[in-house]
């Protein structure tokens, strides 16, 4: 069984390595769902390329995916306007749903294709090949330069938070550029692994980071081994239950963030009742 | 108001349509094929369209109003029946029709009369196996002698809607079938050499037509539309074409093509589309053509690989 899950777990280890990094600045700026909206508005993108005739799988229809998931960056780094009258989250869900729509009516109008639609959502990762991997290999590691190159302009953004406002100069450009290398990747790692499995990959090994570490070093690292175990368990998963690898994989990966949240839970309330019974506090930590 | 109407009138008891202005039985299908077929027994005194167009995978057409507009100006609707098509019900009722209800004379189930495959024994049935279809295989027009099946179906349909036309539409169908079986016929010659050739499909829709031309189906990629395999089934899948020395994966134009590569590439075959439906692909312009092109298209296959049961040059 391992000669079809080997492309697959090498798969999962590239993507385990950007995505966790790009998870980390997504929950610094507190944009969740803004992963989500950029995939679909690249598969409407990808969508359009059909309906204009551009043969599917080939550099040109790419491009144009990618063209529209730019402009999508564009309207999300424009999204963080003065003041926030509108949350940035608004603007997200509003490109998110009009996306969706606009590429369900394309797809309507084209007749084939449908199968994009359902692997837009739980992927193929099983039908990964050398291929696939060498190529987007070849894409993070490019997307990885840019970040290594630019990584104090792009953190001091992603930390500003709210106050985006004089944080660093020409704030827009890099939030522009932050989300164009962020849809570079999206546009890549959707077409291999689906929606679901992007955003968790995106997400849970971030998250499960945050709680236990405050350094970024410390984090990424943290971040790649819960990345790594949530695909290890959704692989052994599925090769035991002869399950659908990717979605497995997600499953895998909500276990490990409920096990990281429940050891959190437990430190918690050994702390509280450690500094408010003193003597007595490690015992009753201990029986547990 | 022709005599027809009256006729139509009085069968369906129902406020049926009156018939075309030209005195035209207008037949809406669900899918091309049918719709070829109804032209065809039809001739010069219909007017046929089909509601789904070519490539698209008939399970799973989203109802939109203008399927149910085409409906309302229909006197027969004609449909694959069975449970294939799920829309097919919601777009009779939404067209408010009452001559196009199921048991009317104007609904036409393409189905009626066809030995069917893969029916569920009494209390295997359950829906955790995925795809099973409830009333056994529903690509059964993929088979050219079932194709008569369904033109002797619509030929009765149209016999009942515009008797006056009897004699005609007999004709077309006498027609029909001879020209379907002399094809047949000079299909199955060509694909002797075949006999018992092994093949893998992406999913099961080909099992009348592998019957027919002698193939033999040892594996199927996805028995689950839309899911990807398990690594085990994927596994087993590959092992078992590669005990059966299978190396050709049929496909259909509607699933991603890339996946049954992947599956041929490792036991060193090749992936085929075949036409699936009049209109899938280019060449599939009629029903003879859709099954011409599929045994041309496989034999190609097969010449590819070199996997021939019996290698000879009397293929022509």
């Amino acid at each position: 069984m391992i000669d079809v899950l080997y492309w697959p777990i090498v798969a999962c280890i590239v993507l385990v390595g950007i995505h966790c990094y790009l998870g980390l600045h997504v929950l610094m700026r507190e944009v969740i769902f803004v992963d989500l909206a950029l995939a679909q508005i690249a598969a409407m993108g990808a969508a359009v390329g059909v309906l204009a005739g551009l043969p599917p799988d080939s550099a040109v229809a790419y491009f144009c995916s990618l063209g529209f998931t730019f402009l999508g960056a564009g309207i999300f780094a424009l999204g963080r306007f003065r003041g926030r009258r509108v949350p940035q989250e608004a603007v997200i869900g509003i490109a998110y749903a009009v996306s969706s729509a606009l590429a369900l009516l394309i797809l309507s109008k084209i007749a084939v294709e449908q199968h994009e639609i359902e692997s837009m959502l739980v992927g193929q990762l099983i039908y990964v090949g050398p291929g696939q991997v060498a190529k987007i290999t070849a894409i993070y590691a490019a997307v990885a330069l840019v970040h290594v190159v630019f990584r104090r302009p792009f953190f001091a953004v992603s930390e500003a938070g709210l106050n985006i406002e004089g944080a660093v100069r020409h704030v827009r450009a890099w939030d522009f550029l932050f989300y164009a290398t962020f849809g570079v990747v999206v546009t890549s790692s959707v077409q291999v692994a689906g929606v679901l499995l992007v955003f968790s990959y995106l997400i849970v090994p971030a998250a499960c980071a945050m709680i236990f570490f405050a350094s970024l070093r410390a984090r990424l690292i943290a971040g790649w081994l819960f990345g790594l175990a949530g695909s290890a368990l959704g692989l052994l998963a599925s090769a035991r239950w002869d399950l659908p690898t990717g979605t497995a994989i997600v499953a895998g990966l909500g276990i490990v963030f409920a096990l990281v949240v429940a050891a959190h839970g437990v430190r918690v309330v050994r702390q509280r009742f450690v500094s408010s019974a003193a003597p007595s506090g490690a015992d009753a930590g201990h029986t547990r | 108001m022709n005599h027809q109407t009256c006729l139509i009138a009085s069968l369906a008891l129902a406020a049926a349509p009156a018939l075309g202005a030209r005195g035209e039985v207008h037949i809406v299908t669900s899918t091309p094929t049918l719709a070829d077929i109804a032209r065809q027994v039809g001739g010069g005194h219909v007017s046929v369209e089909s509601v789904m167009k070519g490539p698209e995978n008939f399970h799973n057409i989203i109802a939109k109003p203008s399927h149910m507009m085409r409906l309302r100006k229909a006197d027969l609707f004609i449909h694959l029946g069975l449970d294939a098509e799920p829309w097919v019900p919601l777009i009779i009722r939404g067209s408010r029709q009452g001559h196009l209800y199921y048991g009317e004379p104007g609904n036409v189930d393409a189905s009626r009369g066809i030995a069917l495959k893969e029916v569920p024994a009494r209390g295997e049935l359950t829906r955790a196996e995925g795809d099973i279809h409830v009333f056994g295989n529903p690509h059964y027009h993929l088979d050219p002698l079932n194709g008569v099946i369904i033109a002797r179906t619509i030929a009765d349909a149209l016999i009942a809607a515009d008797s006056p036309h009897r004699d005609d539409y007999e004709k077309n169908f006498q027609d029909f079938a001879g020209r379907i079986d002399a094809l047949t016929t000079r299909l199955t010659e060509r694909m002797r050499a075949y006999q018992g050739t092994p093949i893998a499909v992406y999913h099961r829709s080909w099992p009348y037509f592998v019957d027919r031309f002698g193939l033999r189906q040892v594996a199927e990629v996805q028995p689950k539309p839309g899911i990807e395999p398990g690594p085990r089934h994927l596994s087993d899948c590959i092992e078992t074409m590669e005990r059966a020395g299978a190396r050709v994966v049929i496909t259909e134009t509607f699933n991603n093509i890339r996946n049954a590569e992947y599956v041929a590439e490792r036991v060193g075959g090749r992936a085929v589309v075949l036409a699936h439906e009049v209109g899938a692909v280019p060449e599939a312009t009629s029903y003879e053509a859709l099954v011409e092109y599929n045994v041309d298209a496989l034999i190609e296959a097969f010449q590819a690989i070199g996997a021939t049961a019996a290698p000879d040059g009397s293929t022509p």
